[in-house]
């Protein structure tokens, strides 16, 4: 098991899984009501996304969580 | 540039949160004008407590349509923003004026009111998680 990483670093694909169901980051925001700046932070790997946010995005992309979030603790979490 | 619907439910909740704590401030007014001299000192602290208490809870419903990250940048601003321009503005005080000053004293009961609030809702915040004694 690795160090903490510091805020901000725990890798995405929310960008990838947003573009492919043709959603704009305002409209994704609205599906699971966030902010757009909070959607744009978290693809640009500025901001973590809090737990319940993480799974509400997974359960609306229908996908486990760490399809999206790539779990920093693991070998290989971090592609 | 199309405004989201989270965002317009932001603005809604805040709008009714200002107009909320606007009518607070404008009752808190009357009973520190109307108090001053005829009611204990005692009195006016509980019922200043009171007015800004319900200011607070006005803003809930727009605390709580906030998202978890700009929840995050207000705690944020308000622990290093906050303390920040609260310790310059103690510490020019005193220089301006010395601590016998009414300034200062006055600038010192506003810190030492926060520093206890402080404390009470931070003990509250941590009571609250505590486990269940199984």
């Amino acid at each position: 098991m690795g160090d903490a990483p510091a805020q901000g670093l725990v890798k995405n694909r929310l960008r990838e899984a947003r573009l492919a169901r043709g959603w704009s980051q305002g409209e994704l925001a609205d599906r699971v009501d966030a902010s757009r700046q909070t959607i744009n932070a978290i693809e640009a790997d500025k901001y973590d996304p809090s737990l319940p946010l993480a799974y509400r995005l997974a359960a609306l992309f229908e996908l486990p969580v760490e399809q999206i979030f790539f779990n920093p603790f693991v070998a290989g979490g971090e592609d | 540039m199309a405004v989201e619907r989270h965002q317009k439910k932001i603005w809604k909740a805040g709008g009714a949160a200002l107009l909320a704590a606007l009518v607070v401030g404008l009752a808190s007014g009357v009973v520190i004008v109307a108090g001053q001299g005829r009611v204990p000192l005692v009195v006016i602290v509980l019922a200043c407590a009171a007015l800004t208490g319900a200011a607070l809870l006005a803003t809930t419903p727009w605390w709580r349509r906030l998202d978890h990250m700009a929840r995050d940048a207000h705690l944020t601003a308000w622990y290093w923003g906050a303390s920040f321009g609260g310790g310059v503005a103690l510490l020019a005080t005193i220089a301006a004026s010395g601590v016998r000053a009414p300034l200062f004293q006055g600038a010192a009961l506003v810190f030492l009111a926060q520093v206890a609030a402080y404390g009470v809702c931070w003990l509250g915040w941590w009571a609250m998680r505590r486990p269940k004694a199984s």
